[in-house]
């Protein structure tokens, strides 16, 4: 995947972000970027607010790429967060899950 | 001889004391209950009172469902019982349930500790029951009460979960059936994914089992409480459960459009959102009342099913996907026809 469709994937789940922050009227520290944490210490979402992006994302997924996927893989990394760690962790799962390669 | 089982009748029993969101974040400022209600799905819950058990609440299904059908009482010769709150260790809830509804001695009865997917493994169990010739008229009984295990300060389990019971007539009959097909699976290895860790024989309480302890999304829990790994469950609910249910449809040729209506367990919106988009299921066909009763565990299908009745949305010879997933984990999926 090119740099520029890598960051329409960014752009996406920076989108997804912002929605959730919003709904949950929770305004980060500094505008969300691709190190903002996702789970676990430090981060900008709690447990709910995690399952809700990813819920989120799989839509705007399919709205904006056309692929049916499931960003919650079994086989995601062993450790707790895996690629939901950040928004950098999670832009390349989903650029995997697209079946290209990052920039 | 039997060849298969029929849905007679659902009757169900919920505590009367219902907790509204506005209730919870009147007792919890801090708590966000906006976003709980759109994405958990819920907005009140019943909460059983601390003298009141699963046990209490299955009697009262039981008797609902002897009062909607009177030639069920003198009939039943098998009761299976699925609960994860019992009343005791020992005695198991459907010996003592079989007493208090004063049945025969010929009754067989069996309890199981299963959660949300417990009515669908009842429905196996109980169609085995009938093509074993062991019994032709089960009660089917589904029951719990989440409340007593979840930390007042718990947001994530508190907002989600409801006490409840449901009693459910099953026959026996000859010359076909109405449990179409049912498939049950486990994935052992995960049972860490929902848990109550401390309690039983492994680890007995203790003051350390008792100490508080904060996530970093500020619930609070002890050892002896609901243990929950959200992620952990969406992956299993998005991959495996779905897995299932696309196999039970195509092993029967069955399309969306031969289902009447889909009754998934009333886990959350957030995993009914996911089962419908991942299996292209028209919303309308998937049927949802999480947000007047909440998460009631294996209870949850046959009160969505009875409700759906009441509602007109199902009616004598439709067919219906059933499916539960929960802890274990385990899951399970059953097309039935009513």
């Amino acid at each position: 995947m090119s740099a520029v469709e890598r960051g329409r994937v960014l752009a996406l789940v920076l989108s997804g972000l912002n929605a959730v922050l919003a709904e949950a009227k929770k305004t980060p520290p500094e505008p969300p970027g691709e190190a903002t944490l996702l789970a676990g210490r430090g981060a900008v979402l709690d447990s709910l607010g995690l399952v809700s992006l990813v819920v989120d994302l799989e839509k705007r997924t399919e709205e904006e790429f056309g692929a049916v996927l499931t960003l919650a893989q079994e086989d995601s990394e062993p450790q707790a967060e895996g690629p939901f760690r950040s928004v950098g962790s999670l832009t390349d799962h989903l650029c995997r899950l697209l079946g290209q390669e990052t920039a | 001889m039997p060849t298969g089982i029929v849905i007679r009748g659902i009757a169900y029993h919920l505590p009367a004391e219902g907790v509204t969101n506005e209730q919870l974040a009147a007792e919890h400022p801090g708590w966000d209950m906006s976003i709980v209600e759109a994405r958990a799905g819920v907005v009140r819950r019943h909460v059983a009172r601390p003298d009141e058990t699963a046990l209490d609440l299955a009697e009262a299904a039981c008797k609902k469902l002897f009062a909607q059908h009177h030639e069920a009482r003198g009939h039943v010769d098998a009761v299976l019982f699925c609960t994860q709150t019992p009343d005791y260790v020992m005695p198991p809830n459907g010996c003592v349930l079989h007493g208090r509804l004063g049945l025969p001695e010929g009754v067989f009865t069996l309890d199981f500790n299963h959660g949300c997917s417990g009515f669908p493994y009842g429905l196996a169990l109980a169609q085995g029951l009938a093509l074993a010739g062991f019994a032709r008229s089960i009660l089917l009984v589904t029951a719990d009460t989440y409340s007593k295990c979840i930390h007042p300060e718990d947001r994530s389990a508190r907002v989600l979960f409801g006490d409840g019971a449901a009693a459910t007539w099953l026959a026996a009959v000859e010359g076909g059936g109405g449990l179409l097909d049912v498939a049950c699976a486990t994935a052992g290895k995960d049972h860490g994914k929902f848990i109550i860790p401390a309690g039983g024989c492994r680890t007995p309480r203790s003051d350390e089992t008792a100490r508080p302890i904060t996530d970093d999304s500020q619930n609070v829990r002890t050892l002896e409480h609901i243990h929950m790994d959200g992620m952990g469950i969406l992956k299993f609910v998005s991959v495996r459960v779905v897995k299932q249910i696309r196999a039970v449809m195509e092993r029967n040729g069955v399309g969306a459009d031969d289902v009447a209506l889909f009754v998934f367990h009333q886990a959350s919106n957030l995993a009914l959102d996911s089962l419908t988009r991942l299996l292209r299921l028209p919303p309308k066909k998937v049927y949802r009342n999480l947000a007047r009763v909440g998460n009631t565990v294996s209870a949850s299908i046959p009160i969505a099913l009875e409700d759906a009745r009441r509602e007109g949305r199902v009616g004598l010879g439709d067919k219906v996907l059933l499916s539960g997933f929960g802890v274990g984990l385990s899951w399970a999926t059953a097309l039935v026809r009513l």
